[in-house]
């Protein structure tokens, strides 16, 4: 019997961190993910470019999309709107529900698992990466949409959506954490993405699931008919993000965002655990 | 590969089939009891909070409303959360152009030139459903407003002379001069009764013989104590159950206004501080300059006081705030209105010289309830009566009679009063 | 494989180190002695996972078989039994052949001792320790191949390894890389390493698979088809790696339904069909027990079997010039003597061993599906 390493937990979290964003499907994510800001700046640069307004005067499009063209800043909030709904969920969907499926199906579980991995701290692992995913997708948005908005546009002091005026830097720090509550807002996804993924052993059937749960959950929360339901779907505090951007920051809506992203992560992520510890793996 | 090493499983026994099934469901329990946990949370915090009615001195009517005349608070910012609930039919995407179409006849700045940044294009948005908004005042010359909405906000600053309409969603601003007038008072720089104080006042301007006030025990409204103030109309027929007012205990000022209708349910105005400070807010909450590249609209600064006022009594009666006389007045000025009884059960009466139902171009303060007639045709009840015939539609607050000749009887009153009236005019 | 010699000094030494601490131990035990013996030395380390120390390894010494299951029962959820009241005792130093055609539960079994499935009813012990409960402590000691080798395809040999070895908590990383050079040197891979996993062979991926078995100095080494997709060349390798893990003192259990290798390789077996559990035994003793025949070559078959059964010999069979027959119970050098004084001309005479399959046949009564 060998002694375990005090640094046990991290050694597989490294691994696990490595092997998924060695993978080319993760890049992949990622590129698209990078891409958006960039069509977005790009077609605000195209329609801005004979003075005009974007979204015309009632303000179509997504959040904050008028102001781009005067604070390429701007860009990483309306490129993080236009992302949240679908795009990174999806990201995270497909990312999460092949945590464990995937494994399954390639039939290196039951290797993981007899090395030993062990379940519970597998699924740990396999969650914090998703999580570290998260966090990384949201970054690749902003910096994506910084860039571009710096390059594009001009930069400078900013009004806040409030009407009071703050500085560049300032602006910057609400972005940075701007993307951290965007990231935060994708942990429900995440835990409901793991759980999916211990129910099946095809990372496809996983991945499918979880990015029709995210789609069906935001159909619901557009049916006013379901009006008692919205405030527990996870989906539907996602865009209090822009409460950030008030003055004074308005925390009523960021803080019910928080509060049901760590209910659904409590909630699927222990789900998940009683469900994988007692799996019996056949693949 | 249960995480826990346990040795128990060694004992095999008859008993082993059922215990590991058991310990397996035994897993579940835990997102279960979470799922508990966070369901008994939801469900019984606010109740836990909500430590009961405050302990506080007994107080007359007469004294409460001294205090409230009393009061001094010139600063305070806080959240106001509106709800209203006219009992409109969910027009869906028609309501914002039935909204615009209301506030292109009184408030309207240059007629259908609009802003987005417009506050009169705003105002009417709090017609119905559920608003949030901030409000901050530091003194008369400077007070702010904004509504709140998705990804967006729309604020109403007036800042000493000037008065900024800004829009984030269409990044566009709307200025115009305060007018002197508007410096005696803030409200009506604010154009909007948005703070539960706007509607404290307007309703206790109808406070006559009509009326029974009284103090109708205490409550907690945004984490303070407050008197609970009720009116109610003394007369039969008005539609108007109660109007309660939540006075801060300390300075007088009103925290939380809500409208009853006598058909009881819902209120049909719910407007109270969901957190409110009486400290000085930051001076740079007031600051503002328009962002570059925003479209500003310059309201006309010399027609500014008159499109104010009009502005504040337009909502003022769409939003149902107490109809008494001071409304009836300010519509009396309107071609062909009149005002029919007192207090409670005013009704006001116009003709549109149209037969049938007037259309959105009607003038005068009503023209908004002649336009929503427009839009509702196939929903009114049609009545006869001495008058003749006509078309009564109705809403849960008010009531609005049309009649095939054309004349418009409208009113916070019952259909029947509605009827009673139109056959006295005959 | 050839390599194989060439191991890392490290894991070679703390090899013989483990083999000094299974080797040892009294095979007549009573089960239930060992039950109470195996009680006591999982009590103490259960408390203390890392308890590595010289009392543990005395006490585990008492404990002489590797896997001990009792009434090992699986029954999957629809109904099915895969495993029925398994009592298998796998001896430890011993190469164990655990033989079986496709689909008689094997890999069921072998999964429930990995702990990868939860038992339906009975118990299993590994190392001494319950499984799946003590799998923390219990699977460091372990390497496994279990239903061929499973592979990142994007990442390379080397860093499928490192993943794997990342995977044991009781894995040092400061040794990793060490390690997974040593156990890619091993399987002779070492050329291949940075090859991605998915352009290997099925020789390449098998090697792999084995290579993470061997990352550690293991106990016990449970090989599941390892010869599987491998040409004659690859399966003598495997079989000589087998030969010299055992010869370090590591018990080895393979499972397999080609019964030449387990003839070749194994010290013990144990038969299984249908779910349950034939016979088990020393590979010796098995074969024995289905009885050799005794062969007589000759131009006379006619008198050798009138001759053959008055010697008192059973079964007689006379095919062309060979007569084989149950060989009568007194010597056979009288029953030879009997042939040439009846005239038989006797061209060659002799005891043909049974075969392992000879013993399968007579104890299932059936033939071995060899096709999978």
């Amino acid at each position: 019997m060998r002694a375990p390493s005090p640094l046990w937990a991290f050694g597989l979290l490294r691994s696990e961190l490595l092997t998924t964003f060695r993978r080319w499907r993760t890049l992949a994510l990622l590129g698209v993910l990078a891409a958006v800001p960039v069509l977005v700046g790009i077609a605000v640069r195209i329609e801005t470019s004979d003075g005009s307004s974007v979204g015309g005067a009632g303000g179509g499009g997504p959040a904050f999309i008028a102001q781009i063209s005067n604070n390429g800043l701007f860009l990483v909030f309306t490129a993080l709107a236009a992302t949240l709904p679908f795009f990174l969920p999806m990201a995270v969907g497909v990312v999460a529900g092949d945590a464990i499926a995937g494994e399954a199906n390639a039939g290196t579980l039951r290797y993981l698992l007899v090395a030993p991995a062990g379940r519970t701290r597998l699924l740990l692992t396999k969650y914090t990466t998703v999580i570290v995913f998260c966090l990384a997708a949201t970054l690749v948005v902003a910096a994506s949409a910084l860039v571009v908005g710096a390059l594009l546009f001009p930069v400078g002091d900013l009004v806040t959506i409030s009407g009071t005026r703050i500085t560049y830097g300032e602006g910057l720090g609400r972005a940075l954490l701007i993307a951290l509550v965007v990231a935060a807002s994708l942990v429900g996804v995440a835990a409901l993405g793991l759980f999916v993924s211990t129910l099946t052993s095809s990372g496809i059937a996983a991945m499918a699931t979880t990015v029709g749960l995210l789609i069906t959950v935001q159909i619901l929360d557009q049916i006013p008919q379901l009006h008692a339901l919205h405030p527990y779907f996870f989906s539907h505090y996602w865009l209090s993000f822009a409460d950030l951007m008030r003055e004074p920051v308005y925390w009523d809506e960021l803080v019910r965002n928080l509060g049901l992203q760590a209910l659904y992560a409590a909630v699927f992520g222990s789900a998940a655990w009683a469900r994988f510890t007692t799996k019996d793996i056949t693949s | 590969m249960a995480p826990i090493d346990t040795d128990d499983s060694t004992s095999a026994g008859e008993g082993e089939e059922l215990r590991a099934g058991r310990r397996r469901a035994a897993r579940y329990v835990v997102p279960v009891a979470v799922m508990g946990v966070a369901a008994a949370t939801i469900g019984l915090v606010p109740a836990l909070a909500d430590s009961g009615d405050p302990d506080l001195p007994k107080i007359t009517a007469e004294q409460l409303l001294q205090k409230m005349a009393e009061s001094d608070t010139e600063q305070l910012s806080g959240t106001v959360r509106i709800n209203t609930d006219l009992g409109l039919p969910d027009l869906g995407g028609l309501e914002s152009g039935l909204m615009s179409g209301m506030s292109g006849g009184p408030g309207g700045a240059d007629g259908g030139d609009g802003s987005a940044a417009d506050p009169s294009a705003k105002l009417t948005e709090l017609v119905s459903g559920s608003h949030t908004l901030r409000v901050a005042a530091d003194g008369p010359d400077r007070q702010k407003v904004s509504l709140i909405e998705d990804t967006a906000e729309y604020s109403l600053i007036h800042d000493g002379k000037d008065v900024w309409g800004y829009d984030s969603k269409s990044n566009e601003v709307y200025h115009s001069t305060a007018p002197d007038g508007a410096e005696r008072s803030g409200k009506s720089a604010k154009d909007v009764p948005a703070t539960p104080k706007d509607f404290a006042e307007e309703a206790l301007k109808s406070v006559d013989d009509t009326t029974s006030v009284t103090v109708g025990g205490t409550a907690q409204v945004a984490g303070r104590d407050a008197y609970r103030l009720v009116v109610e109309p003394k007369q039969k027929g008005s539609t108007v159950g109660a109007i309660t007012v939540a006075v801060d205990a300390e300075t007088g000022t009103p925290l939380k206004f809500t409208l009853t209708p006598a058909s009881g349910g819902a209120a049909v105005v719910d407007a109270g501080f969901t957190k409110v400070s009486f400290a000085k807010p930051d001076a740079s909450t007031f600051d503002f300059t328009p962002p570059e590249g925003a479209k500003v609209t310059e309201g006309d600064g010399a027609k500014a006081p008159e499109h104010g006022r009009k502005g504040e009594h337009g909502p003022g009666k769409g939003t149902p705030s107490a109809p008494g006389k001071d409304g009836a007045d300010g519509a009396a000025d309107m071609k062909g209105m009149k005002v029919i009884g007192e207090g409670w059960n005013s009704i006001a009466t116009f003709d549109t010289g149209a037969q049938g139902l007037p259309t959105g171009a009607a003038a005068g303060d009503l023209s908004g309830m002649g336009d929503l007639g427009g839009f509702l045709g196939s929903l009114g009840d049609q009545v006869k009566g001495d008058f003749g015939s006509g078309t009564v539609f109705k809403t849960r607050l008010v009531n609005a009679l049309i009649t095939d000749d054309g004349k418009v009887y409208a009113g916070a009153v019952t259909k029947d009063a509605l009827v009673k009236a139109a056959d006295a005019a005959k | 494989m050839a390599e194989a010699s060439a191991t890392e000094p490290e894991s070679r030494d703390r090899g013989s180190a483990d083999r000094g601490s299974t080797d040892l131990g009294s095979a007549d035990r009573g089960s239930a002695d060992r039950e109470t013996a195996g009680r006591q030395t999982a009590g103490p380390e259960a408390a203390n996972p890392e308890g590595a120390g010289p009392e543990t390894a005395g006490r585990e010494r008492a404990d002489d078989a590797v896997i001990a299951t009792r009434a090992l029962t699986k029954r999957y959820r629809g109904g099915q039994l895969a495993v029925d009241g398994l009592d298998l005792t796998v001896p430890a130093g011993s190469v164990f052949g655990f033989l079986g055609p496709n689909g008689s539960g094997k890999t069921t079994t072998i999964r429930m001792l990995m702990g990868l499935i939860e038992p339906t009813s009975g118990s299993a012990r590994v190392l001494g320790r319950p499984m799946p409960g003590a799998a923390r402590t219990v699977l460091p000691g372990v390497g496994a191949l279990i239903e061929g080798p499973a592979l990142y395809g994007f990442l390379s040999g080397r860093d499928n390894l490192l993943r794997y070895d990342a995977a044991d908590p009781a894995a040092d990383p400061r040794t990793r890389r060490a390690r997974v050079s040593a156990a890619l040197d091993r399987v002779g891979l070492v050329a291949a390493a940075g090859k991605k996993a998915r352009a290997y062979s099925l020789g390449m991926k098998q090697r792999l698979g084995l290579a993470a078995a061997l990352l550690q100095p293991r106990r016990l080494l449970v090989l599941d088809e390892p010869t599987n997709g491998l040409d004659p060349q690859g399966m003598r390798e495997i079989r000589a790696l087998v030969r010299e893990l055992a010869s370090d003192g590591t018990t080895v259990f393979l499972s397999s339904h080609l019964l030449d290798e387990i003839e070749q390789v194994c010290t013990h077996a144990a038969v299984m069909a249908r779910g349950r559990l034939i016979t088990q035994g020393a590979v010796a003793d098995l074969s024995a027990g289905a009885r050799g025949r005794l062969v007589v070559t000759t131009p006379d078959p006619a008198d050798a079997a009138r001759v053959l059964k008055e010697q008192g010999a059973g079964d007689v069979v006379a095919v062309e010039d060979r007569v084989t027959a149950e060989p009568p119970d007194h010597d056979l050098a009288e029953v030879n003597a009997a042939l040439v004084a009846a005239g038989v001309r006797v061209r060659g005479f002799g005891l043909e061993r049974a075969s392992l399959e000879d013993a399968f046949v007579a104890l299932t009564g059936e033939g071995f599906d060899v096709a999978g």
